[in-house]
């Protein structure tokens, strides 16, 4: 499996947003996506994930064309997203989070009721154990019948990737899982994407905390205004002259 | 799901006395406001399917109401049509008002959803004034036959009332049965947040014209329900103010609770009915309600239990500690 980003351009009226990205990302890899703030990385997640249309180029999964496709058909293809800004159902506990996130892997409808409850009835405990083992894996069980936003902040950042987990995904889009974390949550927030990493799903990582980035992604992709500026290693890019400056500025002479 | 066995004794104590409830009350007064406050029990559960799960604020329902009473109405004056088939067909009518009023909504959200299924609402009491061929206009529809079960004519309150009393807990039960599973799930995640529904693989467009089409299939029976126990039937029972009504019993009672459309309706259909002396002054009172309780008591009725619970809770822990 491998999730391509093919020349992506994404025009906001006369915003260029995204222009003539490219992007490859292979199963069981983790990719760093870093830039400064307002350079794209949320767009491209965006427009990966079927929320955006893209005005040019193309969201390829091997040959699958995925650029047209509605944001749930795309979590049907295995991609699954977080949100920069917490986006739990709140009014739910964190196990019914994890649940919806199982959806699609749940085929009794409204109709199914009438006809056959009882295989309703079983799919369902199933469905109700797996999203259990889920918050389990992560280390979260004692919190499956909390109300999500009674939660602390830290935690419904790990709800949120446990429910993301739960659509079983190939391809994890984390947008900024890190932002908001205290130093104890972000290590936490590191073992956890180990563990999805062994478990051999590819991770697209966009985080604004370097440390995370260079400690975990062998290979980072840098965006500016649009435009991918660099690829590479994290000492590549340590190094590399137009990131420093995108970051910090041009050196006076 | 597990019965223990004081609940299953609990409810069987409490089916009881609600079919025994006719032998108790005497009056058909009192019978006839207890089965209209049955038969908004369903109306409402239905809004609360759309608007408390869902989260879409639709104005259509009394319509659908509407819909499902003349549907009813309909076939049995002028088909003779059992009371046992006008109910079915009364169910699915609404679901198809439901259905196509449900198109054009998936395209809008907020207040553009409220507008645009109020109007659609309009038109429909519109077609129920003006259709006088169908409906017979403005003076309605008289002299609808009641239901008959074995061979008896349900022509009382009292004798129509188990009847009620049976669709009325199927309809909560449903409700409640639906919430368990992923369609129920499914709304409310649509409610919560419907960028994350779509992320999560909800295509959040289907779920909505399935809550539209269950909600107004709630309508529909209630509305067969309706007719058939009046016997009459005009345009004036579907139009605006019943729509506040409605809204005023989901949201006295609770917004997305399974017991808010059950307080709600009966409470307010016996307000209502002992508010009449105060003629005009009746929908001031109903809209006085609303503010009050979005102001002070914004998820109803049900939250008394809630405190309930808490002061049980805090005598509790004080007693131990």
């Amino acid at each position: 499996m491998h999730l391509q980003v093919e020349n992506l351009t994404m025009r906001f009226g006369g915003v260029v947003a995204l222009e003539d990205v490219s992007l490859g990302l292979n199963q069981g890899e983790i990719v760093g996506l870093i830039g400064p703030n307002g350079s794209g990385k949320s767009t491209l997640f965006n427009v990966v994930t079927g929320f955006y249309r893209a005005s040019s180029g193309k969201v390829l999964l091997d040959v699958e064309d995925l650029t047209e496709l509605y944001p749930h058909e795309i979590t049907g293809w295995g991609l699954a997203r977080t949100f920069q800004n917490l986006n739990l159902f709140n009014r739910m506990t964190a196990l019914e989070n994890v649940m919806v996130g199982m959806h699609q892997r749940i085929s009794a409808g409204l109709l199914h009721f009438f006809y056959n409850p009882r295989r309703a009835i079983e799919e369902e405990r199933n469905i109700r154990k797996k999203a259990q083992e889920i918050l389990e894996d992560l280390g979260l069980e004692r919190y499956s019948n909390e109300q999500a936003n009674n939660l602390p902040y830290g935690i419904q950042k790990r709800v949120e990737v446990a429910r993301a987990l739960a659509s079983e995904p190939k391809f994890l889009l984390l947008d900024e899982p890190a932002a908001g974390l205290n130093l104890a949550e972000t290590e936490m927030l590191q073992e956890t994407i180990n563990q999805i990493l062994r478990k051999g799903i590819a991770i697209l990582l966009v985080e604004h905390n370097m440390h995370i980035v260079m400690n975990i992604c062998p290979r980072i992709c840098v965006l500016n205004y649009g435009a991918k500026i660099a690829e590479g290693t994290p000492s590549e890019i340590n190094e590399n002259e137009a990131v420093v400056e995108a970051y910090l500025g041009k050196r006076k002479r | 799901m597990r019965f223990s066995l004081t609940r299953i004794t609990l409810y069987g104590v409490l089916a009881t006395i609600l079919f025994l409830l006719p032998v108790f009350v005497k009056s058909v007064y009192v019978m006839h406001i207890i089965n209209m406050s049955l038969i908004y029990i369903i109306v409402v559960s239905g809004l609360n399917i759309i608007m408390g799960y869902c989260g879409q604020f639709a104005l259509a329902h009394s319509a659908f109401y509407g819909v499902g009473a003349y549907t009813s109405a309909i076939l049995s004056t002028r088909f003779g049509i059992s009371f046992w088939i006008c109910l079915p067909a009364a169910v699915i009518a609404s679901c198809i008002a439901g259905f196509l009023t449900s198109l054009p909504c998936l395209k809008v959200k907020g207040h553009y959803l409220a507008m645009v299924s109020l109007g659609l609402g309009i038109v429909i009491h519109e077609a129920m004034v003006n259709l006088e061929n169908l409906t017979n206009g403005a003076a309605g529809i008289i002299n609808i036959p009641p239901p008959f079960l074995f061979g008896v004519s349900l022509d009382t309150d009292h004798r129509y009332y188990p009847i009620i009393l049976v669709f009325t807990i199927l309809s909560i039960l449903f409700v409640k049965s639906l919430l368990r599973f992923k369609v129920g799930r499914a709304f409310i995640a649509i409610r919560e947040s419907y960028t994350a529904a779509e992320a999560m693989g909800i295509n959040h467009r289907f779920f909505k014209v399935q809550g539209f089409v269950l909600s107004a299939s709630y309508a529909g029976l209630a509305g067969s329900l309706y007719v058939h126990l009046v016997k009459f039937v005009s345009p004036d029972s579907f139009g605006l103010g019943e729509l506040i009504t409605e809204f005023a019993m989901l949201i006295v009672g609770g917004v997305g609770t399974l017991g808010g459309p059950v307080l709600g309706a009966i409470i307010l259909s016996f307000a209502y009915e002992y508010l009449r002396a105060l003629h005009s002054l009746q929908m001031i009172t109903y809209g006085v309600m609303i503010l009050l309780f979005v102001l002070f008591m914004p998820r109803g009725l049900v939250t008394i239990k809630d405190w309930v619970f808490a002061l049980r809770k805090g005598a509790h822990s004080a007693s131990s500690g």
